[in-house]
């Protein structure tokens, strides 16, 4: 699958302070935290992502690991 | 472009030691960024964060200084310069977060008794702001000689340091205000 189709996920998110469709403001590669995400790790991706996101009525930031079943190994 | 929302600007002041002279620094740039139109700051002491020293990441979060950096739209961070380093517990402090300060603005404040004014600090901050997400600035305020800058009440004895300061906080809160709105309306991987 290629990246850009997993990088970003299809289902959005909703600002847990107001109800607002948040936006999808950046994926981020960071450490992992359990051996299932670890395993889910490849040569040219050495984390996992987090997509976080950001409501555009009151700021609130968001954020959820993505770990593609299609890169674990 | 500007929203209704006043932008949340928190100035860290990020050293515990007894005696920081940085604690003057970190006062009047709080003081100069309150008044600011449209922007709501508040002083976070590193000293007194209810911060474990023994853990790190989401399991020493403590949820006010969380809560305050997912409000905030730029961070001002004091730092005095500890053997060209930047002082442990602010590394600690700031690792506590993540997501919470992605996309968003950060300027530096360096502090020194030298001649440099913390110019070794903001150097080697830079890289840690730009893994943690946050977006530096190309301003900085140098205190050289901090022990000569501020009386004993904290009073700044050396006013050109202001109009610095104002030049800081101008390019500071256009970086906040852009960033705001690219992290509200730009979807990732939306352009190009």
């Amino acid at each position: 699958m290629p990246v850009a189709d997993w990088a970003m996920s299809a289902a959005g998110m909703v600002c847990p302070k107001c109800g607002t469709p948040m936006n999808h403001q950046a994926d981020k590669l960071v450490y992992p935290l359990t051996r299932a995400e670890a395993a889910s790790m490849t040569a040219a991706f050495d984390g996992v992502l987090e997509e976080v996101f950001a409501c555009p009525n009151c700021g609130w930031i968001e954020s959820r690991r993505t770990t593609p079943v299609s890169e674990q190994r | 472009m500007a929203s209704d929302r006043p932008l949340f600007v928190p100035v860290i002041l990020g050293t515990p030691r007894r005696g920081r002279m940085s604690e003057h620094a970190a006062k009047l740039l709080h003081a100069e960024t309150a008044k600011r139109q449209g922007v709501e700051t508040e002083l976070v002491d590193v000293a007194s964060l209810p911060i474990p020293v023994d853990d790190a990441g989401e399991t020493a979060k403590d949820p006010a200084f969380s809560e305050a950096m997912n409000r905030a739209d730029a961070l001002v961070i004091v730092a005095p310069e500890y053997n060209h380093g930047y002082p442990g517990l602010l590394k600690h402090v700031l690792d506590t977060n993540l997501e919470e300060y992605i996309h968003k603005a950060a300027g530096i404040v360096g502090v020194s008794a030298g001649v440099f004014g913390g110019a070794r600090v903001i150097q080697n901050l830079i890289p840690v702001l730009r893994e943690l997400g946050l977006v530096s600035i190309f301003w900085d305020v140098n205190f050289t000689t901090v022990q000569t800058r501020f009386d004993d009440s904290g009073k700044l004895l050396d006013e050109s340091f202001l109009p610095r300061i104002e030049k800081f906080l101008d390019e500071l809160l256009w970086m906040a205000e852009t960033l705001r709105y690219g992290r509200s309306h730009v979807e990732i991987g939306s352009t190009g």
